[in-house]
Order: C-alpha cells, then sequence, then structure tokens
C-alpha cells in the first residue's frame, strides 16, 4: 500500500529520525524471514528497507564471513548453506551442512563453520574454503544454539530435549562436558572475557549461567512480568551490552525483551517490542539492539542507552535470525 | 491401499507420543504451542486495564470495538478507526478510553479465538476417529485368510474399500488443519496491530 507523504508525516519523520541515535558510519541490518524464504536489508542509518532478497528454504540461522563479505544462511528445508554476496546481493554458493541446518557458529579462524542439525542430533563442521564436511560430532537430541567462545578455542552447543549444553573442544571435536540446563534450551552465548556462558531455556522459562572451566550452573534467572502468564516467557536470544554489564534477553511470546545486570543477574526492566521476540543483535557502535518478532513480522529497535523500543520496522513472513554488518 | 493404512498407523503412533512430550491437550493438532487465552499483559504496557465490563458502559468506546473487531475488517480500516478515534480526544480523554477500547479488542478478540481453538479441536478428534476406523479395517483385514472366497473375499473388498476411503477423507482434511492453525496467530498479530496503534496514541506514548 502506498503511503502518501503529506508535509506533516514528513516532517514528523525528520523529527523521529533526529531523535533517534544514529551510527557512526551504515550499518547494515540483515533479518531471516523464515517463512517468505528471503532476506531483508535494512539500512541502519535510515531505517529503512532497501531490498528482499530470495534465498532458499525456511532460512533461520544467519551469520557474516570474517570479512562481512558474506552472509552464511542456514536454510534448514534443503538441507544446506546459502552463502550470499553482501556487495552483488546473490547467492553465489552453497555449502553442505547436514541434514536440516537451523543454526550455526563461524570460527575466529574464518574458515571453518559450525552448523546445528536439528533433526539428525549432530553439529556438523564445514570448511567453508573447500565447500566441504571436515566431520560430524553427536550430540543430544535436536541440537540448537552454538556459542562459539571468544577465542574460539570452545563451542557450546545446547539440544533441545536433551536439555543440555555441550561443550566441544574445536581443535578434538570431542564433547568434553556436558550440563544440565533448564528444559527446551537455546541460545548460548558467552561473555567477551570468556569467564561464563549464558543458556537460554524456551520451556524452563530461566536463563542459566555457566562457569566456564568448571562447567556448573553458578546462576539461575527468572522472569516474572505483571500481567502476563508464566508459560507466555520463553527465553530465546540474548545480546550483550558493548560493555558487558548488561544482557538483553528476548521472551518470546511475552513479547518483552528484559534488560538484566550481568554481574547481580537480575532483572532491571521488560521492554515490550513486537509479538513473538525471537532473536536479538547488537549495533556495532552499541547503541542499539535489534529484535525479530515472528508473530507481528517486524523488527523492533531498542535504544540501549534509554532502554527504550523507538521503532518497529516491517519485515518479512516470520522473521527469525539478525545479524548486522558494520 | 496399504500405504494409506501405514500413514495413519504412523500417525496414530506417532502423534500422542509428540504431544506428550510438548505438556500439551492431545486434541491440540497444531505445530504452534496452544494458548488458551491472550492476555493483556502481553501486548499492553503499563497498567493493566480493567478486564471486566467497564468497556461495554463506555458508549464511544463500545460503538469502536464493535466497528472493528470483526475478523473480516480488514487492518488499515481498524487502524484508521483507532487515529480517528484519538485524533478527536483530548489526552486527559486518550488516557481514559484507549486502555478500555484495548481490553474491549481483548475480550472480543479471545471470544473469536475460543471459537477458532474449538474448531480446530473437534477437526482433531474427528480425525483420530477416521484413523480408528482404518486401523480397525487394517486389523481385520489381517486376520482374514489371504486366499479368502465367497462371503470372506467379499468381505475383504468391502473392507479393503472402507480402508481406503478413510484413509482419503483423513488426508484430505489433514492438507486444511496447517492452513486452520494459522488462523488463531492471525487473530493475536491482529489484536497487536490494534494494541500498539492504541498504545502510540497515548499522551505520551
Amino acid at each position: 500500500m502506498p503511503i502518501p507523504l503529506t508535509p506533516l508525516s514528513c516532517a514528523a519523520a525528520l523529527a523521529l529520525a533526529l531523535l533517534l541515535p544514529q551510527p557512526a558510519a551504515a550499518e547494515t541490518i540483515l533479518v531471516s524471514n523464515e517463512k517468505d524464504n528471503s532476506i531483508t536489508v535494512i539500512n541502519g542509518a535510515s531505517l529503512q528497507v532497501m531490498r528482499t532478497v530470495p534465498v532458499g528454504q525456511r532460512p533461520r540461522g544467519i551469520a557474516l564471513s570474517r570479512d562481512g563479505k558474506q552472509l552464511y544462511i542456514c536454510v534448514g528445508d534443503d538441507d544446506r548453506l546459502d552463502v550470499l554476496d553482501l556487495e552483488t546481493w546473490r547467492v553465489t554458493r552453497h555449502l553442505p551442512s547436514g541434514s536440516d541446518p537451523e543454526l550455526l557458529a563461524v570460527h575466529p579462524d574464518g574458515r571453518r563453520i559450525f552448523v546445528a542439525n536439528e533433526d539428525d542430533n549432530l553439529v556438523t563442521v564445514v570448511d567453508a574454503q573447500q565447500g566441504a564436511v571436515i566431520t560430524e560430532i553427536p550430540v543430544g537430541v535436536e541440537p540448537e544454539g552454538m556459542g562459539m567462545s571468544p577465542d574460539g578455542r570452545l563451542l557450546v552447543n545446547t539440544s533441545e530435549t536433551t536439555n543440555m549444553a555441550h561443550v566441544i573442544d574445536t581443535e578434538t571435536h570431542d564433547v568434553i562436558a556436558n550440563v544440565l540446563v533448564g528444559a527446551r534450551p537455546r541460545a548460548a552465548v558467552w561473555q567477551k572475557d570468556g569467564a561464563r556462558v549464558w543458556v537460554s531455556s524456551e520451556i524452563g522459562g530461566t536463563v542459566s549461567v555457566i562457569e566456564a572451566g568448571r562447567w556448573e550452573v553458578t546462576g539461575t534467572i527468572e522472569f516474572r512480568i505483571p500481567g502476563v502468564p508464566r508459560e507466555a516467557v520463553q527465553p530465546v536470544g540474548m545480546v550483550f551490552s558493548t560493555d558487558g554489564t548488561r544482557v538483553f534477553v528476548a521472551l518470546g511470546p511475552a513479547n518483552r525483551v528484559a534488560v538484566v545486570d550481568a554481574r547481580t543477574l537480575q532483572v532491571q526492566r521488560y521492554l515490550l517490542v513486537g509479538q513473538r521476540v525471537w532473536n536479538l543483535a547488537l549495533s556495532p557502535d552499541g547503541q542499539r539492539v535489534y529484535s525479530t518478532n515472528g508473530v507481528s513480522n517486524d523488527l523492533s529497535v531498542i535504544d540501549v542507552e534509554q532502554e527504550r523500543v523507538v521503532r518497529s520496522i516491517p519485515v518479512g513472513r516470520l522473521p527469525w535470525g539478525v545479524v548486522v554488518r558494520p | 491401499m496399504r500405504r494409506a493404512s501405514l500413514v495413519l498407523l504412523t500417525l496414530l503412533a506417532a502423534t500422542p507420543m509428540a504431544l506428550a512430550a510438548s505438556g500439551e491437550d492431545p486434541d491440540w493438532p497444531c505445530q504452534q504451542r496452544l494458548v488458551p487465552r491472550l492476555e493483556a499483559g502481553t501486548l499492553w504496557s503499563g497498567p493493566v486495564p480493567p478486564g471486566d465490563a467497564a468497556w461495554r458502559d463506555t458508549p464511544e468506546v463500545a460503538a469502536l470495538v464493535a466497528r472493528i473487531a470483526p475478523r473480516n475488517v480488514p487492518e488499515a480500516e481498524g487502524l484508521d478507526a483507532i487515529r480517528a478515534f484519538a485524533a478527536s480526544r483530548s489526552a486527559e480523554e486518550r488516557r481514559r478510553l484507549l486502555p478500555l477500547a484495548f481490553a474491549g479488542l481483548l475480550e472480543e478478540t479471545n471470544r473469536q479465538r475460543s471459537d477458532l481453538l474449538a474448531r480446530i479441536k473437534a477437526f482433531a478428534r474427528r480425525q483420530r476417529a477416521l484413523a480408528e476406523v482404518a486401523n480397525r479395517a487394517a486389523e481385520e483385514l489381517e486376520a482374514l485368510p489371504p486366499e479368502a472366497s465367497g462371503e470372506a473375499a467379499a468381505r475383504r473388498t468391502e473392507l479393503e474399500q472402507r480402508q481406503f476411503f478413510t484413509a482419503k477423507a483423513f488426508q484430505d482434511a489433514e492438507r486444511t488443519v496447517r492452513y486452520a492453525c494459522e488462523l488463531p496467530v492471525r487473530l493475536e498479530a491482529r489484536l497487536g496491530v490494534f494494541a500498539r496503534a492504541l498504545q502510540a496514541a497515548m499522551p505520551g506514548g
């Protein structure tokens, strides 16, 4: 539907644009639309959708290549990874991924990609240059979250049905520890200092904080939102603020993003975003958090400093993953 | 026909297990989690609007709700009505009336959703009954001697036909379930659109 541009609405848009924190350089926000088989490309400065790129079937997990020139996309129903060139906006290559890839993590060496195969109970290690599978690592049932440690030495994979976080040595490909967490674990996110890894549990409604090395849960975060039934609180995506003092946690059909103090593990605030909020990404300058909302089919823009939702951007159907290219 | 019965048997075997794992209603056939009621707190920030009949007793709010709550009213039309409603009112009126309008839309949406959920569950029960009929026919067929003649042969043909048509009815209906399962989500999304418009029109919203 064309939106008539009256002088008033232009002025309002300009005023709103001036109120928003402006990113230092134009960043690009990339969103995978699970139901539309596409990637929405948004200009981070104008917050306008620049283009929508068709990709393989059921795109979910996405990650940038180390040089930021390509986007790796798990296209689950095609049993492969699509490689999207971010200059030409074309899928230039496919990579093998094993069956039903859902999420992935790129190793700091830029060469190896670790892929969770949801219906095969495997983590597949792929060589991005050779376009070949290096090995397959057996893990628990329905592998999901993929958290690469900052130094690239360890990968934490969660398994939805086994309710565990599996710690994998990325050199030997051995599982060196299994940690029991809340029901249906989803995301695994490392602190920048590598001391702890945070795991969200969708059905358990909690976030478990695991101490690296000891491989024990040393803290658990619970979420209570007035007027929201407990079962609607389903923690999924997480992201740390740049200084590491706060963690933003997407709470699924509670339609809230929780702001958690990373030291005290106390929830400071709940922000109302779009419906069924799933995954989060931080802008490179640390000023914004973006959330994909699977029922309202939009991307919410959160101002980190003010802890306020400042904008909603319509994207494709069932938006799932989000990354930001500097 | 043998394949059709295999499909049914597999469905019967797999469904209760999958449902037990997710702890949901055994009559709920959808992949989406069963959410019996939408709650105000998931869509509204700030004080939760009163859930009683207050919105019905406020004629201008009741009129707005009656106009835009029906499912066949396009979203854009609903949004226009909300904006027009808000534009003609003072900040104090908006602070008082818009949460009431949300409460009304929530109640109406929940009413429509309950009907839908009941229909989807009835559909799932009917499917299970069909699967049972097909399975019984399959069991009876297995019990019949393969080289049957006369009355037994006639019985075999009848059973095979029953199994075929039951399986066909089951599979045809199964194709529509995925679509039906989307409808509650769409209602929820529609309510979300209206809730955000109401919230945006609140003073300081």
